[in-house]
């Protein structure tokens, strides 16, 4: 994916548009963004075999009780999507990360 | 009324009225026609009540308005107290977002609980040198207490929600209160005697307000003045998200 300067740049976006997003900023609301940032960075760099190692809680602990939706979950995916073309990052390369993402919905979404 | 009247670290310190406490209780006339025992009962019970007496503190800020949450705590003025046998037991729980309370007072080896009554994560921390720890708290899921076992200031924060915060005085007395919305707070049962009274407000760099106070068997007023603004806590006590 171009290495963990773009993630780290992709990450930084993603959470900045999806905290001022009508749609999504409820579960942004008094978050530490900086340390959310971070810890999103490490977990994509780790999962795309970058040689990171992720610090942080289970995205099933990380979501409990904030009760997201389905569409919610698919808002953020819409603004990942978007954050990745803005900063170059190729379609093959846009869907391996999607396809790598994609198995955490059943931890984050609300059942 | 005022008897005397200090300056202490740029705050004022007025000693004031002997307040009227509640009446210590006699016995009727008619208790001298009871029997010894009877006699005997009702002494254990009155003894206590008829020696201890109630510190009341009014603390308010540099303009007069009155200072919510101010930390009153005394200590006898010329020995030290006893530590005590059984560790006491206190509670801050999150609720929206937001420590509650904001500011606790507790006795040196105290067990906090910290309960969540939110339905989400919090992950609380403490880099304040009387106890640095850090506690992860899951919804429905009971974290082991934190046992506060020096005294002196310190700020709570969670690591996941930055606008949290809250803060633990550990000090090395029981007898302690917090102010109310009218600044007053009332410390009871206290024997007669001298105390140091200490005056603690959360705000940055502030200096504790130090003064004696004389405790009779009647109970004692006092009126502090502490170089601080009411105006800066109400901010963090307002709803999250508001």
């Amino acid at each position: 994916m171009g290495g963990s300067t773009n993630i780290i740049a992709v990450v930084n976006d993603v959470i900045d548009d999806a905290a001022h997003d009508p749609r999504l900023k409820r579960s942004f609301e008094d978050v530490d963004l900086p340390r959310l940032k971070k810890l999103l960075a490490e977990q994509i760099c780790e999962l795309a075999g970058g040689g990171c190692k992720y610090t942080g809680d289970s995205m099933r602990d990380v979501h409990a009780g904030l009760g997201i939706t389905q569409a919610e979950f698919y808002d953020l995916v819409q603004v990942l999507r978007d954050s990745m073309r803005h900063h170059g990052i190729a379609l093959r390369e846009r869907n391996e990360l999607l396809k790598i993402l994609a198995p955490m919905k059943r931890d984050v979404v609300e059942k | 009324m005022a008897t005397k009247s200090t300056a202490i670290a740029g705050a004022r310190v007025v000693a004031t009225a002997v307040v009227d406490p509640a009446t210590p209780t006699r016995l009727p006339a008619g208790a001298a026609t009871a029997t010894a025992a009877a006699a005997a009962v009702l002494a254990c019970l009155v003894a206590p009540v008829a020696n201890a007496a109630d510190l009341k503190v009014i603390v308010h800020d540099t303009a007069g308005q009155p200072l919510t949450d101010a930390v009153i705590y005394v200590e006898p003025a010329d020995h030290p107290l006893k530590p005590p046998t059984q560790p006491p037991h206190a509670i801050i729980d999150q609720v929206n977002k937001r420590f509650v309370p904001l500011v606790s007072i507790v006795q040196t080896g105290t067990e906090v609980s910290f309960p969540n009554s939110d339905n989400i994560r919090h992950s609380i921390y403490s880099f304040s040198a009387p106890k640095v720890f850090t506690t992860k708290l899951y919804s429905g899921r009971q974290a082991p207490p934190v046992v506060f076992d020096k005294p002196g200031v310190v700020v709570l924060g969670c690591n996941i929600h930055d606008t949290m915060v809250a803060w633990v005085v550990v000090v090395d007395t029981p007898y302690f209160a917090k102010s109310d919305a009218a600044g007053a707070g009332t410390i009871r049962d206290l024997e007669p005697g001298e105390y140091r009274l200490t005056v603690w407000y959360p705000q940055p760099q502030f200096n504790p307000v130090i003064s004696r106070v004389k405790i009779t068997a009647t109970g004692a007023e006092s009126n502090v003045t502490v170089d601080a603004s009411a105006s800066t806590l109400p901010a963090l006590r307002k709803p999250a998200g508001s």
